[in-house]
């Protein structure tokens, strides 16, 4: 179904959403990927990632949190709806259905 | 820790298209990201990085919507409105706009193609890198203080002898024509356009040449380099280098170069040329030493900065110093002026041009024609929109009572001026690449129209603000200056003012559709005359063939046994061979004759005509006294006769004196036989030219044959046949010589026609105007008219009511015209020996023209009210 259908990436940016507990905005969620995943991120990328998880109702987002060094820009704070919850979880459990079948190899 | 800043420009670019929806978040994170950039991977890779990113977050739902443009400017909220506004006003009237729009159209088509044209002719020779230091050398000759002969090709020393005296001369080039029939492996042609050029030329002129070392190609004699289209005509596809070419039958150059074929824009035209060193070869004479020997092209160049109007008085002071005494001795005088070689296109019409070339005269009167089209089409505009006014006086009374500010009210105005003016200017693009081809042909240029030239682009745009802001700007402060009370209680009268203005207007755009109309009837009447008279020369049912180059020693024989054969044809009357027929001037022009007896500083210059016994019979040119050349007569060779002006010249007044005289011509005594009546042996534009016949039984430029025949490529087909028996490896090529003399008014032909052309768009624009002016004028007195016709008035006396201001109008602009088109015409026509008188119906045929086109333009409309039934125009109200 393409409506709740996330992709990898998606899902990444889903999860930091998630971990970082509304302290999530652009810089923050970049910083958490690259630091975790050793990945380089373009911010251009996560924005759009973001506005594509509040179309589908996975966030929500607030408006807040002027600093000096943002020119005195705010900042757009994201959080995890509990539709998205709902769909890491769903994510999750497909994944430990699979891991579970899978035969044992002798390693 | 220093804080680093991000680009500028980026940040103002972004700030520029991020819909404010979207800058917050997206500037923030992004000057966060570039701090910590800076420290991970320096300031300039940070810098760079940022801007990248700038670009990747211009995503379409991040531009700023049309509504966010908008609600930060009035202004662009008012400019839709304009421009709807306008667009309505426009279709509301559809006629009016119709007519502007044409006329607009028509006005802008002419001026770019004649703006096109002027630049075309105006810009030859810019091809060369070095054109503002290259000169040719012209060289005008006196004789008693009066000038005799002025020259393109001036004498062969003066070039060399300026390199070697002056040091302000880099480089010189001597040329001169060599005619020339060429030969290589069956492929032979007449090559007019050849020369002999001095081993700098390439140096001088920067022409690319393609193979061959530019240093030395014309060194050496018997080399010569060839143009790239010749070399493919005489070798195909085989390599020209090395090859060998033959000239005339009688020598064989080596192609030692291949250069790239001169531009057309180009005063100059050469197919091929050879080292100069052959002709010094050939004539066994240095020729750089000769002073009076012309007939040759210097071109020097003078060193950066040299001021050439002071060089050239030191010409004249040097020419002084070193041949003063020489010449004075002779009375003869010399002059070289310098012509800057970018100006000789135009501005040089003198002996032994290389081509025929553009007249400045003409060149400006297209020029001044073009803007006269194009404001006579603005003109059109302000005088329909003022006209107008009364209409839209309400809306403007409207629009003021709601608080419109008189700017607003310009800006609208100018906004549908804009509108219109921009229409006609696409349209007209598109005229001009449909109707350039035929321009192309009516001028005898090909005239390029580059829309994407830097010049070209502002001209349009120049065009298009200028028309915007002449036509608009004007009833724009007209419209906008009403006082809305005034205009909405009904008061409100089209001004006195606005009314003589229109009507100046009026005058001024019949005034110059007049003298343009004017100025064709004359050019055309002038042409007409100079062919309708009796030319004392007969030049009809005549065939000229261009005698052999390539000849051996029997050649007097074979033109003898060629004559006899074709005569004895009956429908061949005669052939007779010359040096040269009417229509052109005679190449060969001869000094220091005079009678023997008199003052020998008295000798002066003449044209010399050579020819057989029968050249003057077979031209039906009459004897005034003394007899023709005679074939019984063995003294005869050493007998001339004159034209009446040469006899003139030599101070006879009565011809039978001259007839037992000697003269003398370079170092040889002639008897005078004979003197003939003046006949036009050049267009009528030149004066008699003083022309002395000579003997010359085998001349060998031209055969004419004189024909009466039912049947002309049967005949030319016999003259083929003789003249390949007679001269084998000689090109056939034979003229009309009725058209060759109609060649010299060509120019002049096409110049009437251009004329012709646009004066009568001209009188289309002005007659649309008129249209428009007499529908408006229809429609305001239409009560008025009806009024008059419940009264008893006629249909006819209503239309002779509404046309008569015109005409009054029309009147004025012909009293003015006419002594404009006088001063105008009569300075044109003074460039003709021969010409028309300006009589009155030269003016009163284009003024009753003009009064009957705009009768017929008025009618359509007066006639429409005049036969209208009354009561539809009186019962509502």
């Amino acid at each position: 179904m393409k409506g709740t259908y996330l992709g990898e990436f998606e899902e990444l940016v889903l999860l930091t959403v998630a971990v970082l507990n509304g302290e999530a905005y652009g810089i923050s969620i970049a910083e958490l990927i690259e630091k975790e995943s050793n990945r380089s991120v373009t911010i251009s990328t996560i924005h759009n990632v973001l506005y594509r998880l509040e179309d589908k109702g996975y966030v929500k987002s607030e408006l807040g949190g002027a600093t000096a060094e943002r020119g005195g820009r705010k900042k757009r704070l994201f959080s995890i709806t509990a539709t998205g919850h709902a769909v890491l979880n769903e994510s999750k459990q497909l994944r430990n259905k699979l891991w579970d079948a899978m035969p044992e190899f002798g390693f | 820790m220093k804080k680093h800043n991000p680009p500028i420009w980026a940040d103002m670019f972004l700030e520029w298209y991020c819909s404010k929806n979207y800058i917050d978040e997206v500037q923030g994170d992004l000057y966060e990201w570039f701090q910590l950039r800076v420290e991970k991977q320096g300031l300039w890779l940070a810098r760079l990085l940022y801007f990248l990113d700038v670009i990747r977050f211009m995503r379409s739902y991040r531009l700023k919507s049309i509504d966010e443009l908008s609600q930060n400017s009035n202004n662009i909220a008012m400019l839709h409105n304009y421009l709807m506004t306008s667009w309505r006003s426009l279709t509301k009237n559809k006629l009016f706009s119709i007519i502007n729009v044409s006329g607009l159209t028509v006005g802008i088509t002419a001026f770019l193609l004649l703006w096109t044209y002027v630049q075309h002719e105006r810009t030859y020779d810019q091809h060369l890198d070095n054109k503002e230091n290259i000169f040719r050398i012209q060289q005008d000759r006196y004789n008693l203080g009066e000038i005799t002969t002025q020259w393109a090709a001036g004498c062969g020393a003066i070039g060399k002898t300026l390199k070697d005296n002056f040091p302000e001369v880099e480089s010189f080039v001597i040329m001169t024509n060599s005619n020339a029939i060429l030969e290589y492996n069956e492929h032979v042609f007449r090559e007019d356009a050849t020369y002999y050029a001095s081993e700098d030329f390439f140096k001088v002129f920067s022409i690319n040449l393609i193979q061959g070392d530019p240093e030395t190609v014309l060194k050496e004699p018997y080399k010569a380099v060839i143009s790239e289209s010749a070399a493919k005509k005489y070798f195909g596809e085989e390599e020209p280098i090395g090859k060998m070419i033959e000239h005339n039958g009688s020598k064989e150059f080596e192609i030692v170069g291949v250069y790239e074929d001169l531009p057309k824009k180009s005063h100059m035209q050469a197919d091929l040329l050879y080292s100069f060193s052959t002709f010094v070869d050939i004539v066994e004479n240095e020729v750089t030493d000769e002073w009076n020997w012309d007939g040759f092209y210097n071109y020097i160049v003078l060193k950066d900065g040299t001021d050439y109007k002071d060089f050239e008085s030191k010409i004249a002071d040097f020419i002084d110093k070193e041949r003063g005494e020489e010449l004075a001795s002779s009375n003869e005088d010399v002059k070289f002026h310098l012509q800057p070689v970018t100006d000789i296109h135009l501005t040089s019409n003198y002996m032994m041009e290389f081509k025929p070339n553009g007249n400045e005269q003409a060149t400006n009167f297209l020029f001044i024609i073009a803007f006269f089209i194009i404001i006579i089409a603005w003109v059109n505009y302000i005088n329909l929109t003022t006209a107008k006014s009364m209409e839209r006086s309400k809306e403007v009374g409207i629009r003021k009572v709601m608080g419109s500010m008189r700017g607003q009210l310009v800006k609208q105005f100018l906004v549908e001026s804009f509108i219109l003016n921009l229409v006609s200017l696409l349209a007209a693009l598109l005229f001009i690449y449909l109707l350039l081809p035929y321009f192309n042909a009516l001028t005898g240029r090909v005239v390029a129209f580059e829309l994407l030239d830097p010049n070209m682009i502002m001209l349009i745009g120049g065009i298009l603000v200028m028309g915007t802001l002449l036509s608009g700007l004007y009833p724009a402060l007209v419209l906008s200056g009403f006082k809305p009370v005034a205009i909405l209680k009904g008061k409100l009268k089209n001004s006195a003012g606005g009314k003589t203005l229109r009507k100046g207007m009026v005058v001024f755009q019949f005034f110059t559709s007049l003298v343009l109309m004017v100025g064709t009837t004359t050019v055309f009447y002038q042409l007409s005359y100079m062919n309708s008279q009796d030319l004392g020369v007969d030049i009809n049912q005549t065939l000229v063939v261009r005698g052999p180059n390539v000849t051996d020693s029997l050649y007097s024989d074979k033109l003898n046994v060629f004559k006899h054969n074709l005569s004895a044809q009956s429908e061949i009357n005669v052939v007779t061979s010359s040096t040269a027929v009417p229509g052109s001037q005679p190449d060969w022009n001869a000094g220091g004759i005079y009678v023997i007896g008199e003052d020998p500083d008295k000798s002066q210059q003449y044209r010399i005509i050579g020819g057989d016994y029968d050249y003057l019979e077979a031209f039906d040119i009459e004897l005034a006294a003394g007899r023709n050349f005679e074939e019984e007569r063995t003294t005869d060779p050493n007998t001339v006769i004159l034209n009446e002006s040469a006899a003139e010249l030599m101070g006879f007044k009565d011809f039978e004196e001259a007839l037992s005289k000697e003269i003398q011509f370079w170092g040889d005594t002639f008897q005078i036989v004979g003197v003939v009546k003046n006949y036009h042996n050049e267009s009528l534009k030149k004066s008699f030219e003083p022309l002395i016949f000579r003997l010359i039984p085998n001349a060998s430029n031209y055969y004419s044959v004189k024909v009466t025949t039912n049947n002309m490529p049967r005949t030319i087909a016999t003259i083929e046949e003789e003249w390949k028996a007679q001269f084998p490896g000689n090109p056939f090529d034979f003229f009309f010589l009725d058209d060759h003399y109609q060649e010299q008014y060509k120019a002049d032909q096409q110049f009437g026609q251009v004329f012709g052309l646009f004066a009568g768009l001209a009188i289309f624009i002005a007659c649309l105007g008129l249209f428009g002016l007499a529908s408006y004028m229809a429609t305001q007195r239409y009560k008025e008219i009806s009024v008059r016709k419940v009264l008893g008035a006629t249909v006819g006396s209503v239309v002779t009511l509404l046309s008569r201001d015109f005409v009054i109008l029309i009147l004025i602009a012909i009293v003015l015209a006419i002594p404009v088109s006088w001063y105008v015409m009569d300075g044109w026509l003074a460039e003709f020996a021969y010409r028309i008188d300006m009589s009155w119906w030269l003016f009163a045929l284009p003024g009753l023209t003009l009064i009957i086109i705009a009768l017929a333009t008025v009618s359509f409309q007066t006639i429409k009210v005049g036969t209208s039934n009354p009561v539809d125009a009186l019962r509502s109200e």
